[in-house]
C-alpha cells in the first residue's frame, strides 16, 4: 500500500506508453550510446557485497591467531608485507594491495533486523521513518535516467522488508532483485508481440484511470503503473543479455566460483559494464552461532573466490577505479567462543574491507585489541563508513532528501569519511 | 470450492424458508446458528465506541455499508483466502435474508478453507522471521497442525502453549515451527515469543537497555534464561530415517566419560588443581590416572602450540563442541566480552498485576521452565496477549490495526481508539480466546463493512476498510478462482517456471506456493504502507506462462468455453468481470471495453486482452 499523493499523478495512459516508447524507441541506441559514454568517463558504480548474518572477523580480516578468542582458525600472509588474513582467504590474499582492512569498525546493534537496517541505511531504525538503503540513494543521485535496466539490482535472498529498499525515496527506487543469479530476469520474455503488449497496456492504462477516478486511488495506480512501465522497458530491452552468465567463457565462470555467489559477483561485473549503478551481492548464512569454525570455512571459500575475481577481473578491464567494492555484514562476531563452537552477534569491535573506487589498497585502518574485545585504535563508526562510501562515489554526504512527512533528511547523518584511504 | 457452493445453497435455500415464512419473527435465520448473539453485541458497541469517538473529534461518522459483491469478496477472501466464483455472488445477491452476511461468515469459518488461510498467515509471522533459511520446509507441517486447531477453533491460549513447549519430530509436530526457526537459540526464542504473542519488542535489550521502552537487559536475559535447555538434534526416527527433533536438553546424572570433560568447564581451577610444577600448563603426567584417557584425547585437540601442556585459554578455546554444553543462561559481560558472563535465572519480565507469578526453581528442567514461561504469557492477567492477538486480526480484516507496527504494542505506544482496542481484548479473553469469536465479532462492525479507502499519512485511521495488497497466498488462490483452475492443478501443471516440487516442502502445492511467494510474499508483521510493490511482479502479472494461459481463448479454457457459449459480447465481459473483480461492469468500462472489441476486431485476441486486463488490474490485486 502506497501513501497517496494526488500531486504526483500522471495521466495513466501517458504514463504506460511513455514509460514504454523509451525502451522501445527504435532511435534510442544513439540516446543509449551517449548514456554509456557518459558512464564510462565520469560516473561511478558501487558493488556491495553482503555477507547476511554476520561474519566472523576473525575468521576473516581480523584474525588472532595469538590468542584463545582466535580459535582454531590458521592465518594467511597477503600479497602486502605485514597484512595477514585468515586462512580461509587465500586468494583474496593475493589482491590485498587493492584491498583496504578496516578492522576497528564499531557499532551497539547486535539486533539482525535493528543492524542490518543501520548498515544498510546508515541511520538506526527509529521507527516513524524508513530511511532509504545506500544503493537506493546512490542509484537516485548516479543512475543514468535513459538506462532501460534497473539502476539498483540486489542478488541472493532479499527479504522485502524495512531498510533494506527505497524507504521514503519510493517505490520506483526499490532494488531489482535477482534471487538466483545466472540466467535472464524471469518473466521477461514476452508471451505475445511488442505490439500487442502495447495495446494492451493502452486498455490496462484507460480500465484503471476508471478505477483510480472511482476509489480515489491514484496513488496505487500510479505506483503501479510505474512498475508496469518499467517492467516493459526491461523486458524489450536489448541489453537484456547483460544477466546472460552463459555468454562468459568457462573459465570465467569457473574463476567466479559456480554458486549464487560466485555467479552473483560475475552478474554484478555485467550490469556494472552495461551501466547499472549499484549492485548488492548477498551472501547468506554466517549468523554462525553453532559449528562456526566449519561453517566459515566453507561460506569463506566462495567468498574468496567471487571477491577476488571480482578485483581482478573489474582491474582488467579498466572499471576498478570508478567501482567502489565494500565487503561487510551487520555486525561481527564475538571473541568469546560459545560452548556450541559458535559465535555471537559482536557490534563492538568488527572488519570491513574495501576495494577500488579510488582507494588506496593495501592498507589496515585501525586495530582491535590482541584478543579482540575491543576497537583498540582509529574506531570507525557507521556514519564515517557511509560518509566514505559518498565520497568515494564522488556524492556529497549532506545531500538532503524529503521524508514522506516533507522532512528534509540528510543522507549520511554525520560522520567523516576516512582520509587515510585516499592518501 | 463445489463443497462450499453446496453448502451455500443449502443454507441459502433454509434463510429462504425461513425468511419467507417466519419473517422477521423469534426464529431468525441468526439462532440457528452458533451462538452468534454475543459477537453481535460486541460488534454493536465497538461501533457505538468508534462513532462517540469520532462524533468528539469531528471526524466524521462511520461509514455506510458496502454492495453485497464487495462485501461477499472482502469476507471470503479475508476468512478463507478465496475469491467468490460468479455462483456464489449471484445466489448471494439473490439471498432477500436481512441476516445474509452473518450467514455467509458462519458458512466461510466453519469451512476447511478458513483454518487453513489463517495458518498461512501465522506461518507468515513465524517463518519471515526465520534465522535458518531451512525453517520454510516447515511450512507444510505447521499449516496442517495449525489449521486443524483453527477449525476446531481451539483456544489461542491453548495454541500458543503448544507452540511454546513444542517438541518432538520436526517433521510430524508442526507446533515447533517456532523453534526451528529461532534455532533453538535462547536468546531468539525470549524475543520472537514475546514479539509474537505479546506484540512487545524486547529483542534490542539484549545488548542495551531498551531504548524507547522501560526494559532493562537484565529483564531479558532473564527471560532467555526460560530457553537455555532446547535442543535441535539430528536423531534417527522409529522408522529408521534420520530426522530433526526438537529435545529438551537437561544435564543428567554425572557420567563416568563426563568427569574430565566436566572439568574442563572451569579451566583456571583445573589448571591451578593440577599444575604441581607452577607453569600455569598441566601435563598428562600433573593428572591422576583416572582422567589420563581422556585428557589425552582432549590434549591432541587443544594444545595448540605443541608442547605437550594445556593453558587455561587453550583448554578454554577448545572446550567448544565438546560433550558438556551449557543448560544455563548467561547474560554476556559487554565490557568483557571473552568471559562466559553472570549466570541469570528464568523471570518473567511483567510486572506484578499483569505477570502470573510461576515460579521456577534453580536448575528446573527444559519443560517445566518453558511450561511457566507459556504460563505467564497467556495468563489472564497479562493484557498483551489478547491485546496482541486482536491487533493483528483486526488489521488484516480492517486493513489496518489500532497500532502500527503490529508487533510493537508497548505501553506509550500511539493507540487509535484504545478503549474499542481493550473491549475487544477483554472479550476475547472472556470468550476463551476463541479466535472465530473475533472474526465474528469484527465481520460484524460497521468498520469492516463500509467502504474502503487508501491509507494516507493522514488518513490511517482503523474505522473504515483500508485497500491492502492480497497476500500471496490470497493472491495466487484468487489468480486460480479468475482462471477458474485449481489450485492443484496449477501445482501439478508447474506453471511458475523451476516450480519443481522440491525436496523438504511438502506437497507440489506448497512448493507452489513458497515459489510464488519469492515474487509476492512478504512479512505480514511490515507495516501496509511499507508494502512495495515490485518490478518482478509487473513482470510476473504481465508475461508469465500461468497469466498467459490462464487468459488464453484456445484449448479448454475458461474464456475459450465463454466465448463458445455467449455469443453476446456484453454477456461475456459481464462474466469476466464477476469472475476477476466480484462485480458488474459500470457502463463507462462496459463502453470502452465494446468499443477495444471492435478495434482490435478479432474477438478472441480482444477478450484475451481485456482479462488479462482485469487480472492486472490494481483492484484485482488489493483487498478493497
Amino acid at each position: 500500500m502506497k501513501i497517496d499523493d494526488t500531486s504526483s499523478y500522471p495521466t495513466t495512459r501517458r504514463a504506460f506508453l511513455g514509460a514504454l516508447t523509451a525502451g522501445t524507441f527504435a532511435g534510442c541506441g544513439a540516446l543509449r550510446a551517449l548514456c554509456s559514454e557518459r558512464l564510462r568517463e565520469s560516473d561511478m558504480s558501487c558493488i556491495v557485497l553482503w555477507m547476511q548474518g554476520g561474519p566472523s572477523q576473525f575468521e576473516s580480516f581480523d584474525p588472532k591467531p595469538e590468542h584463545s578468542n582466535g580459535g582454531p582458525t590458521g592465518v594467511q600472509s597477503t600479497s602486502v608485507p605485514g597484512i595477514q588474513v585468515a586462512e580461509h582467504w587465500p586468494l583474496t590474499a593475493k589482491a590485498m594491495k587493492h584491498i583496504a582492512v578496516i578492522r576497528s569498525m564499531t557499532n551497539r546493534e547486535g539486533n539482525h533486523l535493528r543492524a542490518e537496517y543501520q548498515l544498510h541505511t546508515g541511520y538506526a531504525p527509529t521507527g516513524g521513518v524508513r530511511h532509504p538503503a545506500l544503493g537506493a540513494l546512490v542509484a537516485k543521485e548516479l543512475r543514468c535516467s535513459e538506462l532501460d535496466l534497473p539502476a539498483y539490482v540486489a542478488t541472493g535472498r532479499l527479504r522485502r522488508r524495512s531498510g533494506l529498499g527505497a524507504g521514503f525515496l519510493g517505490v520506483e527506487h526499490n532494488p531489482f532483485v535477482i534471487p538466483r543469479p545466472g540466467a535472464r530476469p524471469q518473466n521477461v520474455e514476452l508471451p505475445v508481440s511488442e505490439e500487442r503488449l502495447k495495446r494492451r497496456l493502452n486498455l490496462l492504462g484507460e480500465l484503471e484511470q476508471k478505477f483510480a477516478v472511482e476509489q480515489s486511488a491514484q496513488s496505487l495506480v500510479a505506483e503501479r503503473e510505474g512498475l508496469y512501465g518499467r517492467g516493459s522497458r526491461l523486458a524489450l530491452s536489448p541489453r537484456l543479455e547483460a544477466f546472460d552468465l552463459e555468454r562468459e567463457s568457462e573459465r570465467t565462470r569457473d574463476d567466479y566460483g559456480r554458486n549464487d555467489f560466485g555467479n552473483g559477483c560475475l552478474l554484478a561485473r555485467r550490469l556494472v559494464e552495461a551501466g547499472v549503478t549499484f549492485v548488492e551481492v548477498r551472501s547468506g548464512g554466517w549468523d554462525t552461532h553453532t559449528n562456526n569454525f566449519e561453517r566459515v570455512a566453507t561460506l569463506s571459500g566462495e567468498v574468496d573466490r567471487g571477491f577476488s575475481t571480482l578485483i581482478g577481473d573489474l582491474q582488467a578491464r579498466g572499471l576498478l577505479q570508478r567501482t567502489l567494492l565494500v565487503w561487510m555484514g551487520e555486525f561481527g562476531r564475538t571473541p568469546r567462543i560459545n560452548p556450541r563452537a559458535g559465535r555471537d552477534h559482536f557490534p563492538r569491535a568488527f572488519s570491513v574491507a574495501l576495494a577500488g573506487g579510488g582507494v588506496r589498497g593495501g592498507q589496515v585502518i585501525g586495530a582491535t585489541t590482541p584478543d579482540g574485545t575491543r576497537v583498540r585504535e582509529r574506531p570507525v563508526v557507521v556514519s564515517d563508513l557511509f560518509a566514505t562510501i559518498f565520497h568515494c562515489l564522488g556524492l556529497n554526504p549532506a545531500v538532503e532528501n524529503e521524508s514522506t512527512l516533507g522532512r528534509p533528511i540528510k543522507a549520511v547523518d554525520g560522520g567523516r569519511a576516512i582520509s587515510e584511504l585516499f592518501a | 470450492m463445489d463443497m462450499v457452493t453446496r453448502s451455500f445453497l443449502v443454507v441459502s435455500g433454509l434463510l429462504g424458508v425461513f425468511g419467507g415464512v417466519l419473517g422477521s419473527g423469534a426464529l431468525t435465520p441468526g439462532t440457528l446458528l452458533a451462538a452468534p448473539s454475543e459477537p453481535a453485541q460486541m460488534a454493536a458497541k465497538v461501533d457505538s465506541m468508534i462513532t462517540a469517538r469520532l462524533e468528539a473529534s469531528e471526524g466524521g461518522a462511520l461509514l455506510a455499508s458496502v454492495d453485497d459483491g464487495t462485501f461477499l469478496r472482502r469476507a471470503q477472501l479475508k476468512l478463507t483466502g478465496e475469491l467468490p466464483t460468479p455462483e456464489q455472488l449471484t445466489l448471494y445477491a439473490l439471498d432477500p435474508s436481512p441476516q445474509k452476511r452473518e450467514a455467509a461468515v458462519e458458512r466461510f469459518l466453519s469451512s476447511k478453507a478458513y483454518g487453513l488461510s489463517w495458518s498461512r498467515y501465522w506461518r507468515n509471522v513465524i517463518l519471515s522471521r526465520a534465522v535458518d533459511p531451512r525453517a520454510k520446509r516447515q511450512a507444510a507441517v505447521f499449516d496442517s497442525w495449525l489449521s486443524t486447531k483453527l477449525n476446531e477453533d481451539v483456544g489461542w491460549h491453548r495454541i500458543a502453549h503448544d507452540i511454546i513447549t513444542a517438541t518432538g519430530d520436526v517433521g510430524e509436530n508442526g507446533a515447533t515451527a517456532l523453534v526451528v526457526a529461532q534455532q533453538a537459540d535462547a536468546n531468539n526464542l525470549a524475543s520472537e515469543t514475546v514479539r509474537v504473542f505479546l506484540g512487545i519488542q524486547i529483542g534490542c535489550a539484549q545488548c542495551h537497555d531498551h531504548p524507547y521502552d522501560e526494559w532493562k537487559r537484565e529483564q531479558f536475559h532473564e527471560l532467555a534464561a526460560f530457553f537455555p535447555r532446547v535442543r535441535i538434534e539430528r536423531q534417527k526416527n522409529m522408522v529408521m530415517r534420520k530426522s530433526f527433533q526438537v529435545v529438551s536438553f537437561n544435564r543428567g546424572a554425572p557420567r563416568k566419560k563426563r568427569r574430565f570433560a566436566a572439568l574442563t568447564d572451569d579451566p583456571r581451577k583445573l589448571v591451578a588443581q593440577f599444575d604441581r610444577d607452577g607453569d600455569a600448563k598441566v601435563r598428562l603426567d600433573e593428572l591422576p590416572s583416572r582422567l589420563k584417557r581422556k585428557a589425552k584425547r582432549f590434549l591432541k585437540d587443544a594444545d595448540r602450540d605443541n608442547d605437550g601442556a594445556l593453558t587455561a585459554g587453550e583448554i578454554a578455546a577448545a572446550r567448544f563442541g565438546k560433550e558438556r554444553q551449557q543448560t544455563e543462561h548467561f547474560m554476556p559481560n559487554l565490557e568483557a566480552p571473552e568471559k562466559p558472563g553472570t549466570l541469570v535465572h528464568p523471570k518473567f519480565f511483567l510486572p506484578a498485576p499483569q505477570a502470573a507469578s510461576v515460579a521456577v526453581p534453580q536448575g528446573a528442567n527444559d519443560l517445566d521452565r518453558r511450561r511457566a514461561f507459556a504460563q505467564s504469557i497467556t495468563a489472564q492477567s497479562n493484557p498483551w496477549f489478547a491485546r496482541a492477538v486482536v491487533n493483528r486480526v483486526w488489521s488484516e480484516m480492517v486493513g489496518i490495526g489500532f497500532v502500527t507496527p503490529v508487533d510493537d504494542l508497548g505501553s506509550g505506544r500511539a493507540t487509535q481508539f484504545p478503549d474499542v482496542f481493550d473491549a475487544l481484548a477483554e472479550g476475547l479473553s472472556d470468550n476463551g480466546y476463541s479466535i472465530k469469536w473475533l472474526l465474528r465479532t469484527i465481520a460484524q462492525t460497521q468498520a469492516f463493512r463500509s467502504r474502503s479507502s487508501v491509507l494516507t499519512p493522514g488518513d490511517s485511521s482503523p474505522h473504515r476498510c483500508r485497500m491492502a495488497p492480497l497476500a500471496s497466498d490470497h493472491l495466487l488462490s484468487s489468480l486460480a478462482g479468475a482462471f477458474g483452475i485449481s489450485l492443484e492443478a496449477l501445482a501439478d501443471a508447474r506453471l511458475l517456471g523451476r516450480a519443481k516440487s522440491r525436496k523438504g516442502f511438502g506437497t507440489a502445492l506448497h512448493a507452489l506456493r513458497a515459489q510464488f511467494a519469492t515474487v509476492f510474499g512478504h512479512d505480514p508483521s511490515t507495516p501496509a504502507e511499507e508494502i512495495d510493490g515490485s518490478v518482478q511482479q509487473a513482470l510476473w502479472m504481465m508475461n508469465s506462462p500461468l497469466v498467459a494461459l490462464g487468459t488464453s481463448a484456445h484449448g479448454d479454457t475458461l474464456l475459450s468455453r465463454l466465448l463458445e457459449r455467449l455469443p453476446n459480447d456484453e454477456d461475456v465481459l459481464g462474466e469476466l468481470y464477476l469472475r476477476v473483480l466480484s462485480r458488474r461492469p459500470s457502463k463507462a468500462e462496459m463502453a470502452t471495453c465494446l468499443r477495444y472489441v471492435d478495434q482490435v476486431g478479432v474477438r478472441d485476441d480482444a477478450f484475451e486482452d481485456i482479462f488479462w486486463s482485469l487480472v492486472n488490474s490494481t483492484e484485482f490485486f488489493h483487498h478493497r
